[in-house]
């Protein structure tokens, strides 16, 4: 094997364990300081590739920052991004058997919306995750600040989180999931409580820290909020 | 048994089947895309087509290469739907770019930046081998190409990152 067949069939594919490269390998000093290098740039490439898709995805509202919510521990953001990289193979992230397990985990799924700020979603962003479910009378509600369509109980949903007067709030309209009467979702080592609400054919979930005025905020959905499907 | 249950059931195998691979498409379809908006869109209309057809996939165990092939294809039609609009890739890509960085580690950014400006055709095949692990015959098999145009792309890509990172590898 010469020097240039041996780079060649390097690069292409470092994890090779071809005798015939390590032969050369061995035997060309030149061909061995460029295979240390090809390994070094290896490690570098998969570590490069595989970036943290929580701290990625948190940079895409790009809402102002400016604190956590009250009565939410500061260590929360950490808690909840490791829950996100480590759920997927451990299980916090797997389907529960409920629709507010369902919506707890939603919440955890996405934390880069969670956050406090006093700029509102685009329009345009927010007429995207509506379309073709809801008719919605944003005067009636506080600020929203994300908003995306979602993937929810096979299908897709509009997510919402507004400002409340505790900090962000989870507001999940569901059109096609019909409930006979009010749930109450408690997430307690987050402090988090909610409700999911009956709304016509469907319902409609909130969910914010503890203390949130989260009545008030039922009464606006309700006037705020119309299936259009 | 009864429909609801049936559609529990439907979907707790949709997640179950999805749940190792959500980081992976997102990642998959940025390094793609390098943009961070389309990768989302690409991916939760990935899923609903995926949701849409779990019940063709035969075999779980393909399950990894049927999810990518339909991001992949996703990923073409978003591309073919915004061709027509002009945009500086440039520019854009660097601003993006910027945000999947660590920001604590120069040398895994730099290399970042310099997978981010191969050419996709480059791109694309390195990070089915190496974040992915696809073997030489599985990625001509995605990318509907020969396994020998496969081993030159993967050849010339490491080959353009080594040039660019040249200085980082020799002091590292």
């Amino acid at each position: 094997m010469d020097c240039e067949r041996f780079r060649a069939e390097l690069l292409s594919d470092p994890a090779d364990d071809n005798p015939a490269l390590q032969a050369h390998e061995a035997a060309c000093g030149g061909c061995a300081a460029y295979a240390q290098r090809a390994r070094r740039a290896e490690a570098l490439i998969a570590r490069a590739l595989r970036f943290d898709v929580t701290a990625d995805k948190a940079a895409q509202p790009a809402p102002v920052r400016k604190r956590w919510p009250r009565l939410v521990p500061v260590g929360m953001a950490a808690a909840i991004v490791a829950a996100v990289i480590l759920g997927v193979g451990q299980g916090l992230l797997r389907p529960t058997d409920t629709m507010e397990g369902d919506v707890l985990e939603h919440w955890q799924h996405e934390p880069y919306s969670w956050v406090v700020t006093d700029q509102p979603v685009d329009s345009p962003k927010l007429r995207k995750a509506i379309a073709g479910k809801v008719v919605l009378d944003e005067s009636q509600l506080p600020t929203i600040t994300y908003a995306h369509s979602c993937f929810f109980r096979g299908k897709w949903v509009p997510h919402l989180v507004v400002q409340g007067k505790q900090g962000p709030v989870m507001v999940m309209l569901l059109p096609s999931e019909e409930i006979g009467k009010p749930m109450t979702v408690e997430f307690v080592e987050e402090n988090l409580e909610g409700i999911v609400m009956p709304h016509g054919q469907g319902s409609i979930a909130i969910v914010g820290v503890e203390g949130e005025s989260l009545q008030s905020l039922q009464q606006s959905l309700s006037r705020a909020v119309e299936w259009s499907i | 048994m009864p429909d609801t249950e049936a559609a529990q059931a439907g979907r707790l195998k949709f997640e179950r089947l999805v749940a190792p691979w959500r980081d992976d498409l997102y990642r998959f379809a940025l390094w793609l895309s390098r943009d961070p908006e389309l990768a989302q869109d690409v991916v939760q209309e990935a899923l609903l087509r995926a949701w849409r057809s779990v019940d063709g996939l035969r075999d779980e165990g393909s399950v990894k290469t049927w999810l990518f092939t339909i991001v992949r294809r996703e990923h073409a039609r978003h591309y073919e739907r915004k061709r027509l609009e002009t945009q500086d890739i440039d520019g854009l890509s660097a601003a993006d770019c910027a945000l999947i960085a660590t920001g604590d580690d120069t040398d895994v950014d730099d290399m970042r930046e310099a997978i981010w400006q191969l050419e996709t055709d480059y791109r694309e095949p390195l990070v089915l081998q190496v974040m992915l692990g696809f073997s030489t015959k599985e990625i001509a098999e995605f990318m509907e190409i020969n396994p020998g145009a496969v081993l030159t792309r993967l050849h010339r890509a490491r080959k353009k990152l080594i040039e660019k990172m040249s200085a980082d590898l020799v002091s590292a």
